[in-house]
């Protein structure tokens, strides 16, 4: 159905011929309070054409227009510059924190945008925002303000599938920002894999909290209930933060049956919902706990479905999905059905094999990410570039209709990412930089190679460390970061391991636990630590969404920046961890 | 409600927030420096708002940093005789 619509606009724009009056969206402004803002797909086409009909009196076709809006109200400036046949560029509210405004000036000097569209209640912050990185030329539109044009004048644009609709800056770092290509095309492909991949049926409605300047938020939320003609329930994310509950109430009162999260809110439910916040709720019809964008722990979705059975939660709607911003967003997950889960062999998993763990073999249970069913997916040596067999681990190379074009002017980073062919000839794949292996055919992300260390030839997976740890001693906070650092002339490169403490005032306790967990990173992985480092609680690098930074941490540690407790550091690498408040 | 209230109470909950004890508190110091993160923070602020029944801006630990800010910024009626002005 989608693959014979040619562009975004017309498949939205069927639904507003064929069902006007029905809510394509619902704004949720005080989701305790179910105070809510609607719009029909009939008032949204008329807003939409709106904006298009504004952003053409001055901006050519395929101009780069910003989007900074409060996530709720993102949807109608997007749309706009679709129908103008312009391009969206998708952009956090630059906030209060320097890294996230540099970020944002970044993106729109890589884009060349041409204008702004935000609201009236952002326009002054952002004219100042703007103003202070020289941009105090660009024109910046509220879309809730009237616009002074006639809606009925706007004439669609000439846009096929293989024109672009939006730059989609990937959580790239902030000094390298990097805007992937999705065109119209990949829009729709996507959200046919999607829909057609877990089985979503047409009375599924969609909503959430995931930000729409985030893929999940816009592609895996927004846009495929948009294409199918079904209603999106949004509220702002830091309503989720101040109270999870909300999440849950706002799923139970507006009956929407998707709602994805990172891994992270699942988690941060589990520690922050009270059981009286969570009476008289009705998860019954949340058929689609979509877990994505960070790594998928399985132990986080069972005690997710224990807890909140009682609320009528189905375990079998916890869905693991595989993403990236490079291939859309969604690449695979499955229809409702039980967690499925591998308890992997560590010791097989060092050596670059997924297999069931033996017996009280050490073993990691790994989620299972379903299938890809609209991709051709290849798992392969990431060094020699062959292709590897079932239940081997190497990088996760995708093919197909979702898969971008490559990153908005960068044809070097586009050669290294796109287009990589296999030893045996095979071409045109994007080269995840996930790691994995494909088991039973169904997809396992093993961690990403960036992160992945390789020690003495053992290949060890951070979060596993991290992991480890966490579960053997009880003094860790939650948050801690296991890297290795580059060395010249060492045989191999020293392992360190940065990790919140909860009692960082216990200094008397402080030597015996380093002493310990070094202890524990030597019996699990075979491997002893060059420098343990005990950090208080907000040391450890994270990212908005909670996703941790490892290598950020591996250059305050380098710099000699990390706040530290306690550092137990070998002898032979004091001059590498160089801490001035070594002890 | 008394600040003295409002700011034990605020205590209270940052020490559970950060997983020491509520004597480890400073409460003249950045709860930023004393290992609240940026979520925390945001959680942190939806106690508040349901405790003192108002609409906070998520960002108000950047300008208010300390629990006594905190305090001072949010009890206005309810100030200690010594820090009130006037009569």
């Amino acid at each position: 159905m989608l693959s014979d619509t040619p562009d975004a606009v017309r498949a939205v724009r069927r639904w507003v011929a064929e069902r006007p009056n029905a809510d394509a969206l619902v704004q949720v402004t005080d989701p305790d309070e179910g105070h809510d803002e609607r719009l029909t797909y009939a008032e949204l086409d008329r807003l939409a054409r709106a904006v298009a009909v504004r952003l053409r009196r001055r901006y050519a076709e395929n101009s780069r227009i910003l989007l900074l809006y409060s996530p709720v109200r993102f949807t109608v400036g997007f749309l706009g510059c679709l129908y103008a046949g312009m391009v969206a560029v998708p952009a956090p509210l630059p906030g209060r924190q320097r890294h996230e405004q540099r970020r944002v000036h970044g993106i729109a000097a890589d884009a060349e945008i041409s204008a702004v569209l935000t609201e009236t209640a952002h326009l002054a912050d952002i004219g100042e925002f703007l103003a202070a990185g020289g941009r105090d030329g660009l024109e910046v539109l509220a879309t809730d303000a009237d616009l002074g044009v006639d809606p009925d004048t706007w004439t669609p644009p000439a846009t096929d599938a293989s024109s672009l609709g939006l730059l989609q800056y990937t959580s790239g770092s902030t000094g390298d920002p990097k805007g992937v290509l999705v065109t119209h095309g990949n829009l729709l492909a996507n959200a046919a894999a999607l829909r057609d991949g877990l089985a979503v049926g047409p009375d599924v409605r969609f909503g959430g909290w995931a930000p729409q300047f985030h893929d999940m938020g816009l592609m895996a939320q927004t846009l495929p209930a948009l294409f199918y003609g079904s209603t999106c329930v949004l509220m702002e994310p830091t309503s989720f933060l101040k109270r999870p509950h909300a999440w849950l109430r706002m799923i139970d009162r507006y009956d929407i049956g998707w709602s994805p999260a990172p891994n992270f809110a699942y988690e941060y439910c589990l520690t922050r919902v009270t059981a009286e916040q969570t009476a008289g709720l009705d998860l019954s019809r949340w058929r689609y706990a979509v877990n994505g964008s960070e790594p998928v722990r399985a132990a986080t979705m069972r005690a997710f479905a224990e807890r909140f059975a009682a609320a009528g939660f189905a375990a079998d709607a916890c869905s693991p999905c595989y993403g990236l911003a490079e291939a859309t967003v969604f690449v695979s997950g499955s229809a409702p059905r039980p967690l499925t889960t591998v308890r992997a062999d560590v010791t097989g998993l060092a050596a670059g094999r997924l297999e069931p763990a033996a017996g009280d073999a050490d073993a990691r249970e790994l989620a299972s990410n379903g299938q890809a069913g609209t991709f051709d997916v290849r798992v392969v040596d990431p060094e020699t570039r062959t292709v590897l067999g079932a239940g081997e681990v190497g990088e996760i190379w995708l093919r197909g209709d979702s898969v971008s074009q490559g990153y908005w002017r960068r044809q070097e980073a586009t050669d290294a990412v796109f287009g990589a062919v296999t030893s045996d000839g095979e071409g045109g794949f994007l080269r995840t930089g996930d790691l994995g292996a494909l088991y039973d055919g169904e997809i396992y992300v093993t961690g990403r190679r960036k992160d992945m260390m390789i020690v003495r030839g053992r290949n060890i997976y951070p979060q596993d460390v991290e992991y480890e740890l966490r579960t053997h001693h009880v003094e860790l906070g939650n948050v801690g970061a296991v890297f290795t650092m580059t060395t010249d002339g060492a045989s191999d490169d020293p392992l360190v391991v940065v990790h919140e403490v909860t009692n960082p005032r216990d200094r008397g306790a402080l030597p015996g636990l380093a002493a310990g967990m070094r202890r524990t990173v030597f019996r699990e992985f075979g491997v002893t630590p060059a420098a343990v480092i005990l950090v208080r609680r907000g040391a450890v690098r994270r990212t908005t969404s909670g996703k941790i930074e490892r290598s950020a941490t591996r250059e305050l540690v380098r710099a000699g920046e990390l706040a530290v407790e306690y550092a137990d550091v070998d002898e032979r690498w004091h001059t590498l961890v160089p801490n001035r408040e070594l002890v | 409600m008394a600040g003295t209230d409002l700011r034990a109470w605020i205590v209270d909950r940052a020490a559970l927030l950060l997983d020491v004890s509520p004597q480890r508190i400073a409460t003249d110091r950045p709860l930023a420096d004393q290992g609240l993160d940026s979520v925390s923070a945001v959680a942190l602020i939806g106690e508040l708002e349901d405790r003192v029944r108002r609409d906070l801006d998520p960002d108000l630990l950047y300008d208010h940093p300390a629990v006594d800010d905190l305090v001072e910024l949010l009890d206005m009626p309810g100030r200690p005789p010594s820090h009130a002005k006037g009569a």
